[in-house]
C-alpha cells in the first residue's frame, strides 16, 4: 500500500524542480498584505455607507447596521472608528479629538490607527480637516458645509432610563410617543428646581425623532442647531448609526418657561487663553483644574485655545510644554 | 499642512506597547510555539476560537499568545482579523447527524441507543494538582510517544468499522419515537439570521439566538444560567440532558462546476440536547420538550448552557426579558469593551455632572423644588423614580 | 474506501467532489511540489485568488430542523485555468501556496495533464492516511466506551 511518506519520496515528488517553475507558484502568491485600505473589506465598508445614507434621510434615526469588530474594544471608539474607515477617501484629512484633546491617549491611539490603515494625512487643525472624528465633544471652531463630525456613542438611546424593552422602545420611537420622557423631565424639574440632565442632552431632531447627543456637553448642543456640517452617529457595541444633516433643526427638550442651561461657571476663565473673562468676548468649554482652595480652568479644546493664544495655528508640542499635555505642569503662567 | 504630532500621549503608548512584547518575549523559557498551545492548552485555544468566532486554531492560538493567555483579548483579536476578510461562501447546511463523535455521553438513559463514549475528559478524574516532578513527567511523556509497534490490529475492530459507533443515533430521534416529545418541526425552513450582517433584536428568530450563543462569553452564558435557577429571574428548570457530545463536524460547500458538496475539511464542536419537563398551563404537560446547544471546540459547559437557555426562551415567548438578556448581554467582546472603557477619559462629562450638582445647590433652584413639591432640594424622594438617563 | 490503486484509469475512480475533498486535506508540501513539476508543461490562467476569506458554515439543528449559522471557518480559495480546464480549490487555513497548487493539480486531472495519475495517487494516499488516522483515532476511544450487560 502507497503511504503519502512513499509518494513524497516518488521521483514525481522531485523536491527540487528547476526554478522556473518555483518562481511561477510562489510569484503567484507573494505580496499579500492582510491589512487593505481602511481595515475593513470593501462589503463592509459599503454596509456602513449604507446606513449612513439611510441615517441622513432620516435624522435622528437609529439605523441598525452590522457592526463590525474593530480593532479597538467595544466602548473605545469603534462605531465611530467604522463610520470614518467606511467614509474616507485617500484626499481626506483627519482630525482625532478625545474630550476636545488631541494629544489624549485614546485620540492619539485613534489617529495612529487610522493613519496605519489608511495613509491619510492627520492634523490637529479643525479648520484643516475634512473629518473630525470625536468623542465626548464638538470643536469650538465653527465647521464648515465640506467637513464631516464623526461622533463616538456609547449609549445610542435616549429613552434607556425610562424604559428597558427594546420592543417597547422601538414602539414609542415609532409612534413619536415622547410623553414618559416629558414626564420625567417634568419630574426631575419639580424635584430639584432643575433639569439635572448632564452630557448626552436628550434632542428633538427634526421634529420628529428624540436623539441621545452621545456624551456632548450641553455647552455643545447649539452647534448642531441648524448646523452647515453633517454630524454622524456611531455607536458600534449597540451597532447603530444615526445623522443630524446640515440645516436640520436640533432642540434641547425642555419646557417653555424653563430655558435650556448650558454649562457656565461663575468668574471661571481659561488660565492659558482668557476665554471665558469678560475682558475676552468669547467663551469656551472649560474643565476645571481642581484644587480645594483656588481651582483654575482651562479650554478642553486644546487646538482652539492654541490657536488663540498664538493668534494662529501653534505646535502641539508647545501645549504639552505648557502644560496641557500628558503631564500637568504648574509653570504655565501664559495668561492672556 | 499643519500636522503637528501630538506627542505626549503617542510616546507613551509606544512605550506600554514596547513593554508588553519584551516581556512577554524575553525571559528565561523557551520560545512559545502555536503547537504547544494547540496541543497542549487545547481547551484555550478552543475557547478563542469559539468566542472569537472563526474556526482557525492557529490563528486562534497565535492571538492567545499575543494576549498573554487573555481569552477575551485573543478573542477580540480573531474578531477583528475577520472584519478583513471576504466572505466566500456559506456552507451547504450540516446534518448534524453527520457529528463525528469524539465523546459521547447520553445522562438521560442508562443503556441508550449507541455508546456512553467518554472520550478525552477530566469529567472523573480528582481535582488534585499533579505533583510529578517535572524531569519524571517529561520522561514518562517521551516514552508515551506512539511507536509503530502499537499499531497492530485494531483493538476493536468490530466496532472501529462500525459507523453507528461513530455517528450514534441521537437521543431526540427516540424520544421522538415514544411519542415523549412535542413536535417541534418548523415546515417553513426559515432562512437563517446571519447576526454578523444584521445586529439582533428582541423578536428575532430562534436562528439569531442559537447564532448569538454560539459565539458568547462562556462564563455569560453560565453566569445567565444560574441566574436564572438560584438568582431572582428563576426561568429556568433543572434539566435532563439528553446528548452531550464532542465530534468531527465536516464542512461542505458547493463544488463550483457540478454544485454537490464537498467537504473540504472538519471542525471540532461540542453538541447538548436538554429536556425540559413542560409544565406551564399553555403546554403540553404529558411531553418533554428539547434545547439545543452547539458550538466550536471542546466547551461543554457553554453547550449546556446554551441548550438550557435555547429552549428557556422559547417557552419564555417573549413574556420576560430573558430573550433580549440572551441576545444582548452575552457577547465578550461588547461587555468587557464597555467595561474597560470606564478607564477613558471623563472629564468632559464629569466636569457637566458636577455643574448640575452646583446648580442643585442654588437659591433659586432649591426655593423651586420647595415651592412645587415642599422639599429641600438635596431631600430624597421615594415616590418619584426619575432615572439618570445620560452618563 | 477505494482500496485499489492499480486498476486502468485510476482517474476514474475519484469524482470532482472527491478529488476536490482529498486535495483540500492533502500536505501543502505534496501538493506544491507536485504542482511546481505541472508547471514545467503548460501555461497557467489564475482566475481567482489564491485569496483568504471565510465560509459561514450553516448547520440544520435536530430539534426543530431550523437551519443557523454556527460560525466562521477561515478557508483559502483558489481557481485556475490550464490547457482548458478548470481547477478549484478551497482548504481550510491560510495557506496560500498550498491552495494554489491543489487548484493546479484539479486542473491537471481534468486536462488529463502528465501528471494526472500522480495526483490521483496522491489523493488516494491522502484518502488512506486519513482513514488510518481516524483507526488510531478510534483505538484510543474505544476503551473509553462504559460497558454494561448487554440485555437480549
Amino acid at each position: 500500500m502507497t503511504t503519502l511518506a512513499d509518494l513524497i519520496d516518488d521521483p514525481a515528488f522531485d523536491r527540487e524542480p528547476p526554478p522556473d517553475a518555483l518562481s511561477r507558484l510562489h510569484g503567484l502568491v507573494e505580496d499579500h498584505d492582510p491589512y487593505e485600505f481602511g481595515f475593513l473589506d470593501e462589503y463592509s465598508k459599503r454596509e456602513v455607507r449604507r446606513a449612513v445614507l439611510t441615517a441622513v434621510a432620516v435624522p435622528g434615526y437609529q439605523v441598525p447596521f452590522g457592526s463590525r469588530e474593530m480593532p479597538v474594544a467595544r466602548g473605545w471608539g469603534s462605531g465611530g472608528l467604522q463610520i470614518t474607515l467606511g467614509i474616507v477617501g485617500t484626499d481626506d484629512v483627519v482630525k482625532v479629538i478625545d474630550q476636545g484633546e488631541d494629544a489624549g491617549v485614546n485620540a492619539a491611539n485613534l489617529r495612529r490607527l487610522i493613519q496605519d490603515v489608511t495613509d491619510v494625512e492627520v492634523t490637529t487643525d479643525a479648520r484643516e480637516a475634512t473629518i473630525v472624528q470625536t468623542r465626548h465633544r464638538v470643536p469650538e471652531e465653527p465647521l464648515g458645509p465640506d467637513q464631516t463630525l464623526v461622533l463616538q456613542v456609547p449609549v445610542p438611546e435616549p429613552l434607556r432610563g425610562i424604559e428597558k424593552d427594546q420592543r417597547e422602545l422601538r414602539r414609542m420611537h415609532g409612534e413619536a410617543d415622547y410623553a414618559r420622557m416629558w414626564v420625567s423631565l417634568y419630574e426631575d424639574y419639580v424635584r430639584n428646581g432643575v433639569i439635572t440632565r448632564t452630557t448626552g442632552y436628550p434632542c428633538m431632531i427634526g421634529g420628529r425623532y428624540v436623539m441621545a447627543t452621545t456624551p456632548i456637553p450641553r455647552w455643545d448642543i447649539p452647534k448642531l442647531h441648524q448646523a452647515r456640517f453633517l454630524s454622524l452617529f456611531g455607536a458600534g457595541r449597540e451597532k447603530r448609526i444615526y445623522a443630524v444633516p446640515p440645516h436640520t433643526d436640533v432642540e434641547p427638550l425642555t419646557f417653555d418657561d424653563v430655558p435650556f442651561e448650558v454649562e457656565r461657571t461663575e468668574g471661571a476663565f481659561c488660565a492659558l487663553c482668557g476665554a471665558g473673562s469678560p475682558a475676552s468676548g468669547v467663551e469656551s468649554f472649560l474643565i476645571e483644574v481642581p484644587s480645594a482652595d483656588h481651582s483654575r480652568w482651562v479650554c478642553s479644546d486644546t487646538d482652539w485655545c492654541s490657536r488663540r493664544r498664538g493668534g494662529e495655528a501653534v505646535t502641539h508640542t508647545d501645549l504639552v510644554e505648557a502644560g496641557m499635555g500628558d503631564e500637568p505642569d504648574d509653570e504655565s503662567e501664559d495668561e492672556a | 499642512m499643519g500636522y503637528v504630532a501630538a506627542k505626549g500621549g503617542l510616546e507613551a503608548i509606544r512605550a506600554a506597547e514596547e513593554l508588553v512584547r519584551r516581556r512577554r518575549n524575553s525571559g528565561t523559557s523557551p520560545w512559545l510555539e502555536t503547537s504547544q498551545l494547540t496541543e497542549r492548552l487545547r481547551l484555550a485555544v478552543d475557547r478563542v476560537i469559539g468566542e472569537g468566532g472563526l474556526w482557525a486554531p492557529d490563528l486562534a492560538a497565535r492571538a492567545f499568545r499575543q494576549a498573554e493567555g487573555d481569552v477575551i483579548e485573543a478573542s477580540h483579536l480573531v474578531r477583528s482579523y475577520r472584519s478583513t476578510l471576504p466572505r466566500l461562501a456559506y456552507s451547504e447546511p450540516v446534518d448534524m447527524d453527520h457529528l463525528e463523535v469524539l465523546r459521547r455521553i447520553v445522562p438521560a438513559y442508562r443503556n441508550p441507543p449507541g455508546p456512553q463514549l467518554l472520550g478525552r475528559t477530566l469529567d472523573y478524574t480528582g481535582r488534585l494538582i499533579d505533583f510529578t516532578p517535572d524531569d519524571v513527567a517529561q520522561a514518562a511523556a517521551n516514552c508515551e510517544a506512539p511507536t509503530e509497534a502499537e499499531e497492530g490490529p485494531a483493538a476493536d475492530a468490530d466496532t472501529a468499522s462500525d459507523d453507528a459507533a461513530r455517528r450514534p443515533g441521537r437521543l431526540y430521534r427516540m424520544l421522538r419515537d415514544l411519542d415523549l416529545v412535542v413536535d417541534r418541526t418548523n415546515p417553513d425552513d426559515p432562512e437563517p439570521y446571519d447576526i454578523t450582517r444584521q445586529p439582533a433584536r428582541p423578536g428575532a428568530p430562534r436562528s439569531a439566538r442559537l447564532s448569538t450563543m454560539a459565539r458568547a462569553e462562556t462564563g455569560a452564558l453560565v453566569q445567565l444560567w444560574y441566574r436564572n435557577i438560584l438568582g431572582p429571574d428563576n426561568h429556568l428548570h433543572e434539566i435532563t440532558l439528553g446528548e452531550v457530545r464532542h465530534g468531527h463536524l465536516p464542512v461542505p460547500v458547493a463544488h463550483p462546476r457540478t454544485g454537490r458538496p464537498v467537504a473540504i475539511g472538519r471542525v471540532r464542536v461540542t453538541e447538548v440536547e436538554a429536556i425540559e419537563d413542560l409544565d406551564g398551563i399553555d403546554e403540553d404537560g404529558s411531553r418533554f420538550d428539547v434545547g439545543y446547544g452547539l458550538c466550536f471546540g471542546h466547551n461543554e459547559r457553554k453547550a449546556i448552557a446554551m441548550a438550557n437557555l435555547d429552549i428557556s426562551v422559547h417557552r419564555d415567548r417573549g413574556r420576560s426579558a430573558l430573550e433580549q438578556s440572551v441576545l444582548q448581554t452575552t457577547d465578550g467582546l461588547d461587555a468587557s469593551g464597555f467595561l474597560e472603557h470606564l478607564k477613558l477619559p471623563h472629564y468632559v462629562t464629569f466636569r457637566s455632572m458636577v455643574e448640575r450638582k452646583m446648580a442643585r445647590r442654588s437659591d433659586e433652584a432649591r426655593g423651586r423644588a420647595q415651592a412645587v413639591h415642599g422639599l429641600g432640594g438635596d431631600e430624597p424622594d421615594p415616590e418619584l423614580n426619575n432615572e439618570e438617563l445620560c452618563r | 474506501m477505494s482500496e485499489s490503486t492499480s486498476a486502468g484509469s485510476p482517474t476514474a475512480e475519484l469524482s470532482p467532489e472527491r478529488r476536490a475533498e482529498l486535495l483540500a486535506l492533502a500536505p501543502a508540501d505534496a501538493l506544491v511540489a507536485l504542482a511546481e513539476q505541472c508547471l514545467l508543461d503548460d501555461d497557467l490562467v489564475v482566475i481567482a485568488g489564491p485569496e483568504v476569506g471565510m465560509v459561514m458554515l450553516t448547520v440544520r439543528e435536530p430539534i426543530a430542523l431550523e437551519r443557523f449559522h454556527l460560525g466562521e471557518v477561515l478557508v483559502t480559495r483558489a481557481e485556475v485555468e490550464r490547457a482548458g480546464a478548470r481547477g478549484w480549490c478551497m482548504r481550510l487555513g491560510d495557506d496560500r501556496l498550498a491552495t494554489l497548487a491543489a487548484a493546479v493539480l484539479d486542473a491537471e486531472v481534468g486536462a488529463r495533464g502528465g501528471q494526472a495519475d500522480a495526483v490521483v495517487a496522491l489523493c488516494l494516499a491522502t484518502e488512506r492516511d486519513h482513514d488510518a488516522e481516524a483507526e488510531r483515532e478510534w483505538r484510543d476511544l474505544a476503551p473509553t466506551e462504559v460497558r454494561f450487560d448487554e440485555l437480549d
